[in-house]
């Protein structure tokens, strides 16, 4: 059994090598579950849709996932956002390596690779941390990579409430002041609360330099239990709603979300994960 | 859930009067903006009637049941559902079965409700009819006390009140069972003759109406004046409409059908006949109306009669006022059928009205896309259906002209704890509703974009939260805004009742949208504004007797870069309401400070039965009420209320024909006698 899981791995990331490189594009600070219940997740962990909301959520993921995304803003095909994430858990710890493309062909392009580690202290408590490389490019203006490091923590309190805290975009590499305009560094905090097996709460509080504080919140509603789920989220800075819904089929996921921006305009995204 | 969401933290409060209960919850349930004085009375007659002849529960029908509109509409679903499971109610106890009535909840509705057999007009003599029945006049007075600017031009030229300060209201009542009811209102408003001029016969207003139910061919009949309410308000809806505020399933409009006009509202009503047939799982409804209604009728080209609007206040005071009375006739004919459904229930209702004037309003831009003519047809499709936890409910609309409106929504029950609301709107610019009073921002079913999503969550019987967000469109100009604009509203109120005596509420509203600003350039430029209302509210009942009730209240307002406005009020009311009582009472005390009309405040006054106060509190100053009932005997009831406003410095007190000419005061006197033959 393990040595099938192993392989079928190993097979996977040969066929993503053998693809080339690939154009892959972060700001990923979301999910499509994320961005249907809001943006908000700091405190919602076990899958892998929830990694780049909070990298401590890696701790509680019991299967290795492969998850593929893309997305595009603002009624845009042309802005668009690619991510591929891979997960491992091994025993109470959990390995993930995440790769993005953001930005508009010939305007603008943020390439991420990360990697993620997480460890569980006893059933309750997860810690992560991740390093991430960034290259930034904008023609004429900015072509610099910096490092970046995420934080986060995860408690259970209890069945039904889960807290977690997100240091993001952390700036390793000293005097970046171009890439620090575009790629901000974030704070947030936020829970998850189980009405029941069907209905849950996410709320975040977030802050970065130059948004301010602002909050996040959404609802996540099974009307079919583990299979189809519908979620409303709102953002509190510009008010802007979001919305979508999730399937589950076996080992397959899909989720489809968007936010809506009142003078913007829809931004959806689209996310198919295989847990093995 | 229990029965209803605010109201459930105020059934905590033991023996509280049950008038005031029952109508701070209807007040709850109906946006702020659509009236400043909304008129409560048709909902109180009803549930006031209820008490003295309890409805069988075993009979009473959905949209009945809906007619009490302090019921969600899930929870009707269930007792309806619990009926047929059960073949029916045995005792009125059983209401505690049902999921979301607790026993108090139940308690409450015993009072509406009972169980009992057959049909009370059968084998009924003349005789039986006049002493078994029971009737009730009410006889109300009230005046301003200033001097007011209108009552004091001599001149004939000029406009001027005709009539005194005094305005009269008469009411006769007459109920024999739920089967049988009979309603006239005799109404003169301060300012119109009485038996003079114009209304040589007395009154201004005259309303009557015969109501009768549960008959052999026919279930139920009106003749005289009625009001219509079907579907959610996009075709025909009048009287009291629930929309945006505290409790959630408010979003969603109940419509009884037909019902007798029986308020002193001189404007929204039909007058003719209508009646409702069952055959089966159909409902059919067809009425008939034809009616006076008030406008400046002019000879345009061609000779044919045109008038620009048609009157909405029902004011005739002035030489203009009584010129422009009852000069317009209006037919309207039309039908309604519904089909009850396992689900839910469904319906389709068309209608035709003629003006015998040309509706040509004023040629402004904004009034492109109004309705222009003498005749109007309508038709819309209107469903509702339960769902496992889900209700769903929406209407569409289609006008002669081709202009549509959409209304869809869903409520639902996630948890026992969280209910979701979410509704949609779609109103075309051009599309034409006479009748019309549906979910949204203006006052036409017209012009309006938009999507309100709203969250209860009630974790127990003390504690509860409503949090709504609704983003709205206007595709086209409007009243004081020239182009297509946009708004934003969000509103959480908080209600907290640790004790079964004591209740605290805290409400945060903002509000965006925008409307013309006048920046120095010959076209009206379009500007943001925003308000911000907080209000924290309090209430505690002290012992058997007393109760208090206190709010504080602060909005600020701003337009572009304008310096921000700020208003503020507090008041404190105390209750003397002591179980048994021949006399109670209640006063206010206030006092008020905003910079403009923009930061005006709302508050809910009491007033004398059947009346109902909601008046903008504005200027800077203190106002103050009392209001006294003394229950002479059984039959005989007197109610008196005082109310005093004054001003601090104020450049007017009121304005054109209205505005007082001396001192700093404005007050009101109201008295009203109520004699029952039960």
């Amino acid at each position: 059994m393990k040595r099938s899981m192993a392989f079928r791995s190993l097979l996977i990331i040969t066929f993503l090598f053998l693809l080339g490189p690939l154009r892959l594009w972060p700001q990923i600070t979301s999910s499509a579950r994320h961005l249907a219940m809001g943006e908000a997740g700091v405190g919602m962990g076990g899958k892998l849709n929830d990694l780049l909301g909070n990298p401590a959520s890696l701790g509680f993921v019991s299967r290795p996932t492969i998850l593929l995304g893309h997305r595009y803003f603002f009624n845009q095909p042309d802005i668009n956002l690619q991510t591929l994430q891979m997960a491992f858990p091994i025993k109470k710890h959990g390995l993930a390596v995440a790769l993005g493309h953001f930005g508009i062909e010939g305007a603008y392009r943020d390439l991420m690779m990360g990697v993620y580690y997480a460890k569980c202290f006893g059933p309750d408590l997860s810690i992560g941390i991740g390093l991430k490389r960034q290259h930034l490019f904008i023609p004429a203006y900015v072509d610099e990579e910096s490092y970046f490091l995420d934080f986060g923590a995860q408690y259970r309190i209890s069945e039904k409430l889960f807290l977690g805290v997100l240091l993001e975009q952390l700036n390793l590499s000293g005097n970046r002041y171009q890439v620090q305009d575009y790629l901000q560094s974030n704070f947030g905090a936020g829970l998850y609360y189980l009405f029941d097996k069907q209905l849950g709460f996410a709320f975040d509080v977030a802050y970065n330099r130059i948004s301010g504080m602002f909050f996040k919140s959404g609802l996540e509603y099974y009307l079919v239990p583990d299979h189809f789920s519908l979620r409303l989220g709102l953002i509190s800075k510009d008010l802007i709603p979001a919305s979508g819904f999730g399937i589950s089929r076996n080992r397959f996921s899909l989720d489809l979300g968007s936010s809506f921006h009142p003078r913007l305009g829809m931004s959806p995204q689209i996310d198919l994960s295989y847990a093995f | 859930m229990s029965l209803f969401a605010m109201g459930q933290a105020r059934a905590q409060m033991e023996d509280l009067d049950e008038e005031d209960f029952i109508l701070e919850i209807l007040m709850e349930l109906i946006p702020e903006e659509l009236a400043e004085n909304p008129d409560l009375s048709d909902i109180m007659e009803i549930l006031q009637a209820l008490k003295r002849d309890p409805v069988d529960l075993n009979s009473i029908s959905e949209g009945e049941l809906m007619g009490f509109r302090i019921l969600s509409p899930l929870l009707i679903g269930r007792i309806l559902e619990y009926r047929k499971s059960t073949g029916g109610f045995i005792s009125i106890h059983e209401l505690q079965v049902i999921e979301g009535v607790d026993l108090r909840s139940a308690q409450f509705l015993s009072q509406f409700f009972t169980v009992r057999s057959s049909s009370s007009l059968e084998n009924i003599t003349y005789k039986e009819l006049v002493n078994k029945g029971q009737h009730e006049w009410i006889f109300r007075y009230s005046r301003m006390l200033e001097p007011q600017q209108g009552y004091q031009i001599k001149d004939s030229t000029r406009s001027r009140y005709l009539g005194s300060p005094d305005r009269f209201l008469l009411r006769y009542r007459y109920d024999f069972s739920p089967d049988l009811k009979v309603a006239v209102n005799m109404e003169k408003d301060a300012g119109e003759q009485f038996f003079s001029g114009v209304q040589r016969y007395g009154f201004d207003f005259y309303s009557g109406s015969m109501h009768l139910k549960n008959q052999r061919y026919f279930s139920e009949l009106v003749i005289g004046d009625y009001t219509l309410q079907f579907g959610q308000g996009l075709g025909i809806w009048a009287g009291y409409a629930t929309g945006k505020g505290a409790i959630l399933h408010g979003i969603a409009r109940q419509g009884v059908g037909i019902r007798p006009h029986t308020t002193a509202n001189e404007i929204d009503f039909h007058r003719g006949m209508a009646a409702a047939f069952y055959a089966g799982s159909w409902r059919i409804i067809p009425f008939v109306s034809y009616r006076k209604r008030d406008g400046n009728v002019q000879i345009g080209e061609n000779g044919i009669d045109i008038v620009q609007s048609l009157g909405q206040s029902g004011l005739h005071r002035t030489p203009s006022e009584v010129r422009n009375r009852q000069q317009v006739d209006q037919h309207t004919y039309g039908l309604n059928a519904e089909q009850q459904h396992r689900l839910g229930r469904m319906g389709v209702t068309v209608y035709s009205s003629h003006l015998s004037a040309s509706l040509q309003p004023q040629d402004l831009m904004r009034n492109r896309y109004a309705f222009r003519g003498k005749h109007l047809m309508h038709a819309s499709f209107y469903y509702q259906a339960s769902f496992r936890n889900t209700y769903f409910f929406g209407e569409s609309a289609l006008s002669g002209n081709g202009g549509m409106a959409f209304l869809n929504g869903a409520l639902l029950s996630l948890h026992h704890h969280v209910s979701l609301g979410v509704l949609h709107r779609y109103y075309q610019p051009h599309h034409h509703s006479l009748f019309g009073q549906a979910f949204g921002e203006g006052s036409m079913v017209a012009n309006e974009n938009g999507l309100y999503v709203g969250l209860h969550y009630q974790p127990n019987r003390k504690v509860s939260l409503v949090t709504y967000l609704d983003w709205v469109s206007f595709p086209w100009a409007k009243y004081r805004v020239d182009g297509p604009s946009r708004g934003l509203e969000f509103y959480s109120q908080f209600t907290y009742a640790w004790s079964r005596r004591t209740q605290l509420n805290i409400r945060y509203r903002t509000k965006q949208k925008q409307l013309n600003f006048e920046a120095g350039v010959p076209e009206h430029v379009l500007e943001q504004t925003e308000s911000q209302q907080i209000r924290v509210s309090f209430e505690s009942k002290l012992g058997q007797k007393w109760r208090i009730r206190n709010r504080i209240e602060q909005v600020n307002y701003s337009i572009g870069n304008a310096p921000k406005e700020f208003g503020w009020m507090f008041y404190q009311d105390l209750f003397f309401q002591p179980m048994g009582a021949k006399v109670t009472a209640n006063v206010r005390v206030a006092y008020f400070h905003t910079n403009s009309y923009d930061t005006r405040i709302y508050a809910y006054e009491n007033d004398v039965l059947y009346a109902s106060s909601f008046p903008a509190y504005h200027n800077k100053g203190m106002r103050s009420y009392l209001n006294l009932r003394w229950k002479i005997s059984r039959s005989l009831d007197v109610w008196s209320r005082y109310a005093l406003s004054g001003f601090v410095n104020p450049d007017n007190i009121g304005s054109g024909l209205d505005q007082i000419t001396r001192g700093n005061k404005r007050s009101e006197l109201k008295l009203q006698l109520r004699f029952r033959i039960l």
